[in-house]
């Protein structure tokens, strides 16, 4: 440990602690821009200065490691007119259209702007301006509010490894980008936007469509792999505006990939399922909660006697949906007759854009499922179903259609088909004979499990749907319905609870 | 006059070729050494020399080479900086196109005092012909068993690596160096770490100037009691001064350390051409203060006579200036360098050297405004000392002293809304 003391405070830090971070860990601030604690240390910006007993120059903070005794002034005149210069130095060329730039109110020059910038400009010469040079992929660039501070270099090529993007040119003409005529192709330019201190780098997918002061970040889990990467799902009003990573250093430090980002456009051209349906002749029509659910017991009751009905289980579902599917199928659907399907997906094309996080698991919940006990038994399915041993399968999760069904299970052979999902697809339309709505993820809270082992609680971040229920509300309802008593939440949930563990 | 270190053999006929170098005294310095004198004695005897280096800063050479942790698990390195980049600086390429051997001499005694495996040579990319010369002699001394394997049969090897630059000021510093010849851009390094511990490639690096390098054989020859018997009590030996701007004979001068100023200027090179009067000395090279007249009146060439601000050694390049210039025009000429140097990663260098450009020019073409001469100076204030690497200060410095010291001309300029000269 190290005692120094920074503006009259004594402190103790670590040792190997740079001053920036001893001083924010006790709550100092020391403006900083260049810095960013998962990016390496280039101490560019300068607007870190602080001055040290002893030292002729003042120091970066962000660079300078503390040592025994150290005396560090962030506050003396000599520190306040360094800040004060650098921010000069770093408006003369910036339009300051704050109003107009989707930047502000996350924007750092802004606010440091506003406590260290002067009133009036003292620049009276001509401003530069970059010509326009569109570099692809899902970002904006504007150099005109660019302060070179690198952090995006730094993420492209120290993080992602990847050579495509770097500086060009020199001193005043810096610019930072890609070669003439190429397109960025990485995986992770959302977090290229997120590093980037100012509005020089925004999301095509984000930009202008909402003030960031108006969204409540929520925090969540990305359900796109089994990473589990952290997450925010920013709203307002029950409408999700984007998705940003949340640290967390045991999983995605704090980044996440393109593909996580944008999961939330999953229902943008899909019709959303909100009420039981049946299908009679080619069309589905809407029938009560009671009487969906009664259906589908007397169908579980009928065929699984006979041990001749199955239940699959998608990507989506959290430990607790599963775990009341399998008290709801306790005594009626068989062991062998339950099976987990995973997705597992090339990833090399992933990989070599620089996805780092992405698992070629697909789903997000795999290792819950093998903590239920639940395996894949696809095999032994599609052996029953072509024998016509198995008759009827609940299917719970749309994922499953929608990555194209496991070839060896061929719907058609089966008589009665129910699927419970949040969306109505081709495939389901197709093949189901009742369909149960299902909460969107975004809507639902529980548990997941991730590929590293580490269990990962949800809450919803959007208020679900009118009509729209809890998956362990349907099971235990239609426990019920299968036993033909009334529900008894209360023992369900525990039974639930005691399962998940 | 002394005796010559450096420029020994510049006068005779093909002196850079590995023969007359041979002829005239040429690696024998390395074979008196060379697997004989423990390299931890010649570290020694390079500091009891007291040589600084000869790149701007002054730095003891021998301390420099004892920073170098010898027990390190990685590589070390020497890079010899023959990057000459500051304006008014012409010396190091006279060692090298004259004599090319007693830098790479000079560079195989180094290594094997620090002991270097591999060594660079840096060189500006603007130096073709010299390049050239120098991959000569670099292809003859290997030819000759002086480089590569097991030189001399002494058990001692040194690759040698000559690696031209792309036409950048700011690659001169010694980390921008670095990361030049690892491939990188050419902007500097965030210091500590310094070189000496992790440099090139991450392992401990030398880096030292042309002329530094140059005079390793002659310590090593004459031993260090001969190199210190010239100069002064903090500057030992002799250095190269570049003489250039208005003087009757403007070129590059051997002399001792300590040698007056003002016998520089009007006998050495003749005094100021056509007769006229003296304006100003820009003493070493582009970076450092200009001074007035007066201020160089009892001044002595030597290391112990820089004051931060003041007089600076620097690079040895003495830059006359007579009555007839303008220095607004002169300080726009000098800003203008250095904001198109700035390597551009750090702010206070990469703004404020524009900016100064841009108010500097407008002065000079009329256009003036009340208060500009402060503003300039708290630009430089606001540079100076805050910057990454000290291409900053290079920067500042100049602009400050001729402000200060050519105030009046700023104001005529202002006033009268036109050069006045
Ligand atoms: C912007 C800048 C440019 C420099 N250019 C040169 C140069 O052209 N040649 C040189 O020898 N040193 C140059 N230096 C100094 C080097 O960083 C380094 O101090 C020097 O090469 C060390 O050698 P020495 O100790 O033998 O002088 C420059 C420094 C800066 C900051
Ligand atoms: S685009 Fe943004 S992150 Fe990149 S250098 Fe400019 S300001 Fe920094
Ligand atoms: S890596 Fe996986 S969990 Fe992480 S953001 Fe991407 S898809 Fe989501
Ligand atoms: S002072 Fe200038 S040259 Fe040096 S690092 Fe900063 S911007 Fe680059
Ligand atoms: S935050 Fe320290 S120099 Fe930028």
């Amino acid at each position: 440990m190290v005692n120094l003391t920074i503006d009259d405070k004594k402190l103790t830090v670590e040792e190997g602690t740079t001053i920036l971070n001893a001083a924010l860990q006790n709550g100092i601030d020391i403006p900083h821009l260049c810095y960013h604690p998962n990016l390496k240390i280039r101490g560019t910006c300068r607007i870190c200065l602080v001055e040290i007993e002893g030292m002729r120059k003042l120091e970066t903070a962000c660079s300078t490691i503390v040592k025994d005794g150290m005396e560090v002034h962030t506050r003396s005149e000599r520190v306040e007119k360094a800040r004060r210069g650098v921010i000069e130095f770093l408006l003369i060329n910036h339009p300051l259209n704050c109003p107009v730039c989707d930047q502000a109110g996350d924007c750092d020059l802004q606010r440091y702007s506003r406590r260290y910038g002067r009133e009036h400009s003292r620049y009276g010469e001509d401003k530069r301006d970059f010509p326009k040079h569109d570099i692809g992929g899902g970002l904006i660039r504007n150099m005109n509010l660019c302060i070179a501070c690198t952090r995006c270099v730094r993420f492209a090529r120290d993080i992602l490894g990847i050579e495509e993007y770097g500086i060009f040119f020199r001193g005043n003409d810096q610019q930072v980008g890609i070669y003439q005529g190429g397109e960025l192709k990485n995986a992770m330019q959302g977090c290229m936007v997120d590093v980037c201190p100012v509005g020089a780098l925004t999301s095509k997918d984000f930009r202008f469509k909402k003030r960031v002061w108006f969204l409540d970040p929520k925090p969540s889990v990305c359900q796109r792999c089994a990473t589990g990467c952290n997450t925010f799902i920013e709203v307002e009003d029950n409408v999700i505006y984007r998705i940003s990573p949340r640290e967390n250093q045991d999983v995605n430090d704090i980044w996440m990939c393109d593909i996580g980002r944008m999961t939330y456009h999953d229902m943008d051209d899909v019709e959303p399922v909100t009420f039981p349906m049946m299908k009679s002749g080619d069309q589905f029509f809407e029938l009560s909660w009671e009487r969906a659910l009664e259906e589908l017991a007397s169908e579980i009751r009928e065929r699984g006697e006979k041990g001749g009905f199955a239940l699959v289980i998608g990507t989506g579902a959290s430990v607790e949906d599963m775990a009341s599917a399998l008290l709801a199928a306790d005594g009626n659907i068989g062991e062998e007759r339950i099976t987990f399907v995973t997705r597992v997906e090339d990833i090399t094309k992933e990989k070599a854009a620089g996805n780092f996080l992405i698992s070629e698991d697909f789903s997000p919940n795999t290792a819950g499922a093998k903590k239920l006990g639940i395996s894949d038994k696809v095999k032994k399915i599609e052996d029953g179903i072509n024998s016509k041993d198995i008759t009827g399968i609940l299917f719970l999760g749309c994922e499953i259609f929608e990555a194209g069904l496991p070839d060896a299970l061929d719907l058609k052979k089966v008589k009665f088909t129910a699927v419970i999902t949040d969306r109505l697809t081709t495939e389901i339309k197709k093949s189901a004979e009742i369909v149960i709505p299902a909460p969107h993820w975004s809507r639902k809270s529980g548990t997941f499990i991730n590929s590293k082992g580490i269990l990962q609680r949800i809450e919803a971040a959007v208020k679900p749907q009118m009509g729209v229920i809890p998956l362990t509300k349907v099971f235990a309802d239609l426990a019920a319905a299968i036993d033909k008593t009334s529900a008894d939440y209360d023992s369900f949930y525990k039974e639930v609870e005691k399962r998940v563990g | 006059m002394t005796e010559s270190v450096l420029l020994s053999r510049v006068e005779l006929e093909d002196s850079h070729t590995l023969t007359v170098y041979e002829k005239n005294g040429g690696y024998e310095a390395l074979k008196k050494v060379l697997g004989k004198v423990d390299p931890e004695e010649l570290v020694e005897e390079v500091k009891s020399s007291r040589l600084r280096g000869r790149g701007g800063a002054g730095f003891p050479a021998g301390v420099k080479w004892g920073f170098v942790d010898k027990n390190s698990p990685k590589p070390k390195y020497l890079a010899c900086n023959a990057d000459e980049g500051e304006p008014g600086t012409f010396k190091d390429r006279l060692l090298i196109i004259k004599d090319p051997h007693q830098l790479i001499e000079g560079i195989i005694i180094s290594s094997y005092a620090i002991g270097v495996a591999t060594a660079f040579i840096y060189i500006r990319g603007e130096y073709h012909n010299e390049a050239d010369i120098l991959e000569g002699a670099i292809d003859e001394a290997y030819k000759a068993g002086y480089l590569g394997k097991n030189i001399l049969g002494r058990g001692f090897s040194l690759e040698l690596i000559l690696h031209r630059g792309a036409g950048s000021y700011v690659c001169g510093d010694e980390t921008a160096l670095m990361e030049s010849i690892e491939g990188h851009r050419g902007n500097p390094r965030l210091k500590p770490p310094f070189p000496a511990a992790v440099g090139l490639y991450e392992g401990p690096t030398v880096i030292n100037n042309v002329e530094t390098l140059s005079a390793v054989p002659y310590i090593v020859n004459k031993g260090a009691d001969a190199y210190t018997a010239v100069g002064t009590k903090e500057s030992a030996g002799t250095k190269l001064f570049c003489v250039s701007g208005n003087v009757n004979k403007p070129g590059v001068y051997e002399l001792p350390l300590g040698f007056p100023m003002k016998k520089l200027i009007y006998e050495v090179c003749g005094g100021i051409s056509g007769g006229r009067k003296l304006k100003g000395v820009i003493p070493g090279g582009s970076s450092t203060p200009i001074l007035l007249p007066e201020e160089i009146e009892d001044l002595e060439l030597a290391y112990e006579s820089s004051k931060p601000g003041g007089f600076m050694l620097g690079s040895g390049a003495v830059i006359v200036i007579d009555e007839r210039w303008c220095m607004v025009k002169i300080a726009a000429r000098l800003a203008k360098f250095y904001a198109h140097e700035s390597c551009g990663q750090c702010t206070p260098c990469r703004e404020g050297t524009t900016w100064t450009y841009k108010i500097l020019k407008r002065i000079e073409e009329g256009n003036g405004r009340k208060g500009d001469p402060e503003l300039l100076l708290d630009i430089q204030d606001n540079i100076l000392g805050k910057t990454l690497c000290p291409l900053g200060d290079a920067a500042a410095m100049p602009i400050i002293a001729i402000v200060e010291k050519f105030r009046e001309e700023f104001d005529r300029h202002i006033e009268e809304a036109r050069c006045p000269f």
